[in-house]
């Protein structure tokens, strides 16, 4: 057996490594770019159960082509193309905030039962910037929809989704729609804005940063309510939201966050001699995973959560303590699909945009030799940092 | 009576013009709806443009949840028909039976999507409204969720929602629920932490010192069966971090998984790579005790802290970015 450096040695007590040793790894591109445009294309009747978050598939799909270089050549043939497009996107546009899906639409003026929607808004804002449309400004009235914002914010600090047509928050809250509150408003450049204007728009950012920091877990990571367990995804969320809004003070990382960050490094996913005792109880390990990241304790690895983990340590400032040579292994030898291209939740599965996307970001986050022609990624937004910077460049 | 169980083939809809959608130009992830889903779709546009509450759009917004469980706003609309009918209806008994039959139909569906973020959620909406909820009724629904898919996220996040609403920290059957699950399962850490949660977020009272003593020596026994389950150290220190203990009075626990002795660290590297044989007699129990040593030692005896760092990186060599940083941290 060829003999591994010293930190991927946990390799060697993989029985399928025999055949792998040796053999090159490679992110397929090509296929990648070829995948994404199929998911942005015409999809099956099976995908309508998602019908309600059809930005969110958008949006995972043209994030993934923008980080490939992929934007102007693969999806658009003529420049009216990208016109008609972002016309589209603004149908979902309403005043206050983005519906999911036009089948929402009941074209009616009170908005009752079609109100928009806190995700949709995001992955909207996303889009277009991911598009570089510069009319954003001018078609969009954000003081609107911070407005709608602050109507969505809990006294506990945390976000509903939607407001119901009594006008009061509705729906599940929790450190997803924290984050994508967070998100809206630095896309919006409102934390730009004078403490006069701030007062009338702004949402109540102390209660937030309380909320979030009420999630931390005994064990350092968070959960996605307080007390709920900690989840690598939700870490994300509340790591991220705390970010944007201005509340990780870089000096104190080392000491606020040392079990959150202890916690991080613990998901990635390894067995050795000294651990492989658990094979024998734990029904959650699984060669496969070796290399991949795990979400919480005790559970099987899935790529996204490669994404969750790395991104919530960049956010610390740590996602150099991964070992990135076993991220590429689990990632491009297990869960990219090497025919049709994209990226599958776990070893040999079918891909899906979410899960494809996620697998790139986390790879390039990683700083993979694999894709270092691919455009970065902006942790804070999860938009290229080319997007980033041409809507921060936009002046309102 | 509750037509909850009704489906839309037991009313009449001929009344009602659907409210037709199309796809404009440009649109990309554009799908094939299927031909009920644009029937369906149609009807239940109709009645939320016009917030008709009634059975029959009641039936409509089933057949709409089936097809699609993540639509945002038929699940509000079907709490507000619930909501607007119950509250005509004229006695409280009605009216609990009324939202019994509808706690029934969307046991249904969270058995058939237990992955779904709205109908825990809504489901937390009914036994608000409810005139008489009893959460124990609750209890079946969990397990047999739970024992299907023993960490199911949202359910976990209900029984926690559900104990703290009804104040039942100090019910038997809450401890005895996690007792179970980690007597069939040690290292399920969704068991773990509502353990945490039960024992060090009651409402109604602080644990004695002695009952975290108790609680202390139940985890350390717990990891005495599993020394590599992370669930239970993490149990532990979160104690001694909850009550202010200090973890070093953890240190001789510690040793009984690890050691930082030096003829390990030599041993360890002359073994390293050459020998990975079972009949290796593996000197370190678990890597997380070891990492805890090296956290006791890091305030006061760093020359030991460093020594177990150094163990750490040959015995988890996947996380040894994250040993030099904490070695650079002791600095």
């Amino acid at each position: 057996m060829e003999k591994l450096p010293k930190t991927l040695r946990f390799f060697e007590e993989d029985p399928e490594y025999k055949n792998l040793a040796g053999k090159e790894l490679a992110f397929e591109a090509r296929k990648h770019a070829k995948y994404f445009q199929m998911c942005l294309n015409i999809l099956p009747a099976r995908v309508q159960t998602q019908d309600s978050n059809k930005l969110s598939l958008v949006y995972f799909s043209l994030v993934a082509l923008d980080m490939l270089n992929e934007i102007e050549t693969s999806i658009f043939k003529k420049p009216e193309e990208r016109e008609e497009t972002i016309n589209w996107v603004y149908e979902h546009y309403m005043g206050e905030g983005f519906r999911g899906s036009l089948t929402h639409d009941l074209a009616t003026d009170d908005h009752g039962y079609d109100p928009p929607h806190l995700p949709s808004t995001y992955f909207a804002l996303c889009i277009l910037s991911t598009l570089k449309d510069d009319s954003l400004t001018k078609r969009i009235d954000r003081f609107k929809i911070m407005t709608y914002l602050r109507k969505c914010q809990l006294s506990s600090g945390s976000f509903s989704s939607v407001l119901d047509i009594h006008g009061k928050p509705y729906g599940e809250n929790d450190l997803r729609m924290c984050l994508i509150a967070s998100s809206i408003r630095k896309m919006l450049q409102i934390d730009k804005l004078s403490d006069k204007e701030k007062g009338k728009y702004d949402i109540d950012i102390d209660s937030l940063e309380r909320y979030i920091m009420s999630c931390i877990s005994y064990n350092g990571g968070l959960g996605g309510n307080p007390l709920d367990e900690a989840h690598a995804g939700y870490t994300f969320c509340g790591l991220v939201a705390l970010k944007l809004i201005g509340r990780i003070k870089q000096q104190n990382i080392d000491q606020t966050f040392s079990k959150t960050i202890q916690w991080l490094s613990r998901r990635q996913f390894w067995v050795n001699k000294y651990n492989k005792e658990e094979f024998k109880d734990n029904e959650y390990l699984d060669f496969d995973d070796l290399g991949g990241f795990n979400g919480r304790e005790n559970k099987y690895a899935d790529t996204c959560y490669a994404f969750w983990v790395i991104g919530s340590l960049k956010i610390l400032e740590k996602e150099h303590i991964v070992n990135v040579q076993a991220v590429d292994y689990y990632l491009l030898n297990g869960t990219q699909h090497s025919l049709i291209g994209g990226f599958g939740k776990v070893h040999d599965d079918t891909p899906d945009p979410y899960h494809s996307a996620l697998g790139i970001a986390a790879l390039k986050l990683a700083e993979s030799e694999h894709v270092k022609h691919l455009k970065d990624i902006d942790v804070q937004t999860v938009i290229t940092s080319e997007a980033k910077e041409f809507l921060m460049g936009l002046v309102w | 009576m509750s037509d909850a169980s009704k489906t839309m083939e037991d009313f009449s809809y001929d009344d009602v013009t659907p409210m037709p959608f199309n796809e404009p130009k440009g649109s990309l992830c554009r799908i094939a709806y299927s031909a009920e889903y644009t029937t369906v779709m149609g009807i239940i546009r109709a009645f939320l443009s016009v917030k008709e509450y009634s059975e029959r759009a009641l039936a409509a917004t089933a057949a709409a949840i089936e097809l699609n469980p993540a639509h945002y706003t038929v699940w509000s609309y079907r709490y507000d028909i619930i909501k607007n009918i119950s509250e005509s209806l004229e006695s409280d008994t009605k009216r609990q039976q009324y939202i019994d039959e509808e706690l029934e139909y969307n046991e249904s569906v969270a058995i058939n999507y237990p992955k779904n973020y709205q109908i825990w959620n809504y489901r937390e909406l009914l036994i608000k409204l409810h005139p008489n909820p009893t959460p124990k009724k609750e209890f079946p629904l969990l397990e047999a969720i739970i024992i299907e898919d023993n960490k199911n996220y949202h359910t976990w996040a209900y029984r926690t929602w559900l104990v703290s609403y009804f104040n039942l920290f100090d019910e038997e059957s809450e401890i005895n629920f996690v007792n179970i699950l980690l007597a069939k399962d040690i290292r399920n850490n969704s068991a773990w932490n509502f353990r945490f949660f039960l024992k060090f977020n009651n409402n109604n009272r602080k644990l004695t010192e002695e009952e975290i003593e108790k609680e202390i020596s139940h985890v350390k026994n717990s990891i005495s069966h599993a020394p590599q389950n992370s669930s239970s150290w993490n149990y532990l220190t979160g104690i001694y971090d909850r009550t202010g203990k200090d973890i070093s009075e953890l240190e001789e626990f510690c040793l009984e998984f690890g050691s930082i002795d030096d003829i390990l660290i030599e041993d360890l590297r002359t073994n390293d790579g050459e020998d990975n044989s079972d009949d290796v007699e593996v000197i370190v129990k678990s890597v997380y005790a070891v990492e805890l040593l090296s956290n006791i030692y890091a305030k006061e005896k760093k020359a030991k802290s460093l020594k177990a760092l150094e163990i750490l990186t040959e015995i988890d060599p996947i996380r040894e970015n994250y040993w030099s940083y904490k070695r650079s941290l002791l600095a």
